[in-house]
């Protein structure tokens, strides 16, 4: 199908979190996100501690574990001196991911007399490398070399699991893939689970398996990620039929006329430089697979990177990229050549690769529209206006009061086109995972406190009321009245109000186990005689107004 | 032939309605159910006119309180009484969920939960606080004024729909220029609390409710019938609507009357004293 694939040479480096994260090999350590294990140490390794445990799993196994959250920005800038290393035998390399690269096999391997050769040089400038950055690599980094970038990230991976560098020979790919689990295509993060596992079920087990299938056969069942997939399998390149170079006029390239020192300034006007240039892709209908970014300074130092990603870059991507660079580059240690030593003068991105836009497509519904886009410029302004903590978006967070029930995050940290798709099977009243036991039966109050108010809640009587530890109330509620002012100066009291009909008491004893966060407490319902609703908790023999149903 | 082709000057989706109008007149031997169904087509072809493309969709119950049939962009809506919030959510709700953005600006204590019951998507709400986390003081008053005032002006350009409190403090002047904004923009606002000096196009008055659910210590609350009125300077006349809230699950109204006779449903449970 289409054009023979090209001989690529992959770079790997097996849990590179960890090694970025500062961690010794023999150290006990293990970078999470998430909750789960992104990254762990050869030492964490060998205590049984697996990619993807649960943060509780690992610290049962392991209650001494050095636990790290997980950081991209760390990841790339750690990164860097890997990068320049293998920037010295070919310079046109692309940066997968941190811990990841993948460059043409054939100069570079001429150059130094074969795959075996090359491999080894770069074995060792690696090793090099990583020891600049100040780390031993937990597992040894693995170098492959096949036809095709899958085959050879795969081989890459393989050799870093064995120690040696995996070469397949050219033409080779087919044969080297076809043994290997299906699993591949979900681990180099090709294709997605839900469609690994119907091919497990269907009886396709190994790669070789699905390259064995009719490709028009796949398109038709599975659709384009199918053929993506079955291509792979098959050892034939990412590089569709439909790939093009983009035309020149597709670089974008800003002159700052002001050279302009702060990164954060730098990452706001690629910004825009990137909405501009996935805007012109996807009016083509085509997104970028490798973008080339280029920063200059005004004392004409530069930094070239090209990232490749097979998915295609939108625009939040490339800027993470441009930052990812930025980062990188201002944090070379001093001295070293290529310095940065003025402000960004110019910041260029070229799309070196596009393809047809065929594999995120959303469907019907799940476009964005044009007041998606608006919103997400106007939110970047507000957050520039106020502050980033300022602008928030709603996270489902869980509980059984409604103020626990919701976070409110900044709109910054969260990305909105995913947030759609993961909030969008949200259901009504109950969160996106379901009911939670214990919370309150709609209708949920309109206006919720974050400090509840205090209030004072009496019988007929006059007298207050009081919950036991068991939850039996002293008396029926029949007045309560508001308190303004604070303890040390005295309260005010409002007026009182009679209550019309009340609900209760549903007791909360929650976090005992924590003695800090332990709270124990009483909910009531309680309706005024002109109807109004109050949600009233009643805690360490104090009351309080938590929500109103206005 | 009527095609329902709006009268309009609109040059680029007129030509859709006339292209249809030319089909209909090049078959002049149609049946008359295809000749309905062209025209049913040509309907919807036709070019939204400029008034119905500044209003944003209700939910149906609550249509009535608008004379054009839905929120007119760039007006302002005061919402009072004592089920205000209830109120602005459900009048939002249809819009956000038509892919509006809902911007709500100072109003921390809104209850996601029951904006989520009204039918309000979460994804498309942004909160933003103009205070900064400051305590409100005699000195930062003036400030704090002028920053919402900022805010909601670049606001403005991103939402559709806004939530917003108005501060006290802001300088009638100021007001203007928001205002003007606003409606060049056309922004759907509506207001919380006191309007201040911001002039409301209309205001929605929740004057009474009766819950149902709840007794003398059993049950919980259910459901609720809100009467809304719309009034102001943009309302011809004084339109009202009973609605129930939360929507869905509506009571029976023999039970409903059962229930509206007196308190005599046996308490299912009731509170050990």
């Amino acid at each position: 199908m289409g054009c023979p694939p090209t001989r690529m040479v992959a770079v790997w480096l097996p849990d590179w979190p960890a090694v970025a994260a500062g961690f010794l090999p023999e150290q006990v350590a293990a970078v999470v996100h998430a909750n789960r294990v992104v990254a762990r140490t050869t030492a964490a390794a060998a205590e049984g501690v697996v990619i993807g445990q649960r943060r509780r799993q690992v610290q049962r196994r392991c209650p001494d574990i050095i636990l790290a959250d997980h950081d991209v920005a760390r990841d790339a800038r750690e990164f860097e001196p890997v990068v320049r290393a293998v920037a010295e035998f070919s310079p046109r390399l692309d940066v997968v991911e941190a811990g990841w690269i993948s460059l043409a096999a054939r100069g570079p391997s001429r150059y130094f007399g074969g795959d075996a050769a090359l491999s080894a040089v770069l074995l060792e400038a690696i090793g090099g490398a990583v020891g600049v950055a100040g780390a031993g690599v937990s597992g040894g980094a693995g170098v492959g070399v096949a036809d095709g970038r899958f085959a050879s990230s795969v081989a890459a991976r393989l050799s870093a699991r064995r120690g040696s560098p995996v070469l397949v020979e050219a033409g080779g790919s087919a044969a080297f893939c076809a043994p290997l689990p299906i699993g591949w295509l979900q681990t180099l993060g090709e294709s997605d689970p839900e469609m690994i596992d119907l091919f497990i079920r269907l009886g396709l087990r190994r790669l070789g398996d699905l390259a064995g299938l009719t490709a028009s056969d796949v398109l038709g069942r599975f659709g384009h990620p199918g053929v993506h997939a079955h291509r792979l399998a098959s050892g034939t390149d990412y590089r569709l039929p439909s790939t093009t170079d983009p035309s020149p006029e597709r670089r974008l390239v800003h002159v700052l006329d002001d050279p302009v020192a702060q990164a954060a300034a730098v990452v706001f006007v690629a910004k825009q430089l990137a909405d501009e240039l996935a805007q012109a892709l996807s009016a083509d209908g085509r997104v970028c697979t490798r973008l080339v970014v280029q920063l200059e300074t005004e004392h004409g130092e530069r930094s070239e990177r090209s990232w490749f990603r097979s998915a295609g870059l939108n625009a939040a991507a490339m800027v993470e990229r441009v930052r990812w660079q930025l980062d990188a580059w201002i944090n070379l240690p001093r001295g070293s050549d290529q310095e940065i030593t003025g402000g960004i003068a110019l910041i260029r991105l070229m799309p070196d690769e596009v393809r047809a836009d065929i594999g995120s497509q959303l469907g019907l519904w799940g476009g964005q529209s044009e007041a998606d886009r608006q919103a997400a410029r106007s939110i970047a302004r507000l957050a520039m206006l106020t502050s980033d903590e300022a602008v928030t978006v709603p996270v489902w967070n869980g509980g059984r009061l409604p103020a626990d029930r919701y976070r409110w995050v900044s709109a910054s940290m969260v990305d909105l086109d995913q947030r759609r798709r993961a909030t969008s099977d949200a259901g009504t009243g109950s969160g996106p995972l379901g009911p939670w036991p214990g919370s309150l039966p709609s209708p949920s109050p309109a206006t919720v406190f974050a400090e509840p108010q205090p209030v004072e809640v009496f019988d007929e009587a006059g007298q207050l009321i009081k919950v036991s530890g068991r939850g039996a109330v002293s008396a029926s509620p029949a007045q309560f009245r508001l308190l303004a002012g604070d303890e040390a100066s005295g309260w005010r009291r409002g007026r009182l109000r009679r209550v019309a009909a009340w609900a209760g008491p549903w007791p909360i004893d929650e976090r005992w186990w924590e003695p800090e966060r332990h709270r124990r407490l009483a909910r009531f319902q309680l309706v005024t005689d002109d109807q109004r609703s109050y949600l009233v908790i009643a805690e360490h023999q104090r009351w309080w107004i938590s929500a109103l149903y206005d | 032939m009527d095609l329902g082709v709006r009268d309009i000057n609109d040059d680029v989706t007129s030509e859709r309605g006339n292209d249809v109008a030319a089909l209909v007149e090049a078959l002049p031997s149609l049946s008359p159910p295809l000749a309905s169904v062209l025209a049913a087509l040509g309907d919807r072809v036709a070019p939204v006119s400029m008034a119905r493309e500044r209003v944003l969709p209700v939910a149906e119950r609550v249509t009535e309180l608008f004379s054009e049939g839905g929120l007119v962009r760039g007006r302002v809506l005061s919402c009072r009484g004592m089920a205000a919030t209830s109120a602005s959510l459900a009048l939002v709700a249809a819009a956000v969920a038509a892919g509006s953005w809902l911007a709500v600006i100072d109003v921390p204590t809104l209850g996601l939960d029951a904006a989520s019951e009204l039918g309000v998507p979460l994804e498309r709400i942004v909160a933003i606080d103009t205070s900064l986390g400051e305590k409100p003081t005699e000195a930062n008053v003036a400030e704090r004024a002028a920053r919402w005032a900022d805010v909601v002006a670049a606001a403005a350009d991103g939402f559709e729909v806004m939530l917003t409190r108005v501060p006290a403090e802001v300088a009638a002047s100021t007001m203007r220029k928001v205002a003007t904004r606003l409606q060049q923009r056309g922004v759907v606002v509506l207001l919380l609390g006191d309007p201040g000096s911001l002039a409301c196009d209309s205001v929605i008055d929740t004057t009474e409710q009766v819950w149902s659910g709840v007794g003398a210590g059993w049950g919980h609350l259910q459901q609720r019938t809100v009467d809304m009125s719309a009034s102001g300077r943009r309302v011809p006349g004084r339109r009202c609507v009973s609605l129930v809230l939360p929507p869905g699950a509506e009571v029976a109204p023999g039970e409903r009357d059962a229930e509206d006779a007196g308190d005599n449903w046996p308490p299912l449970l009731s509170a050990v004293s």
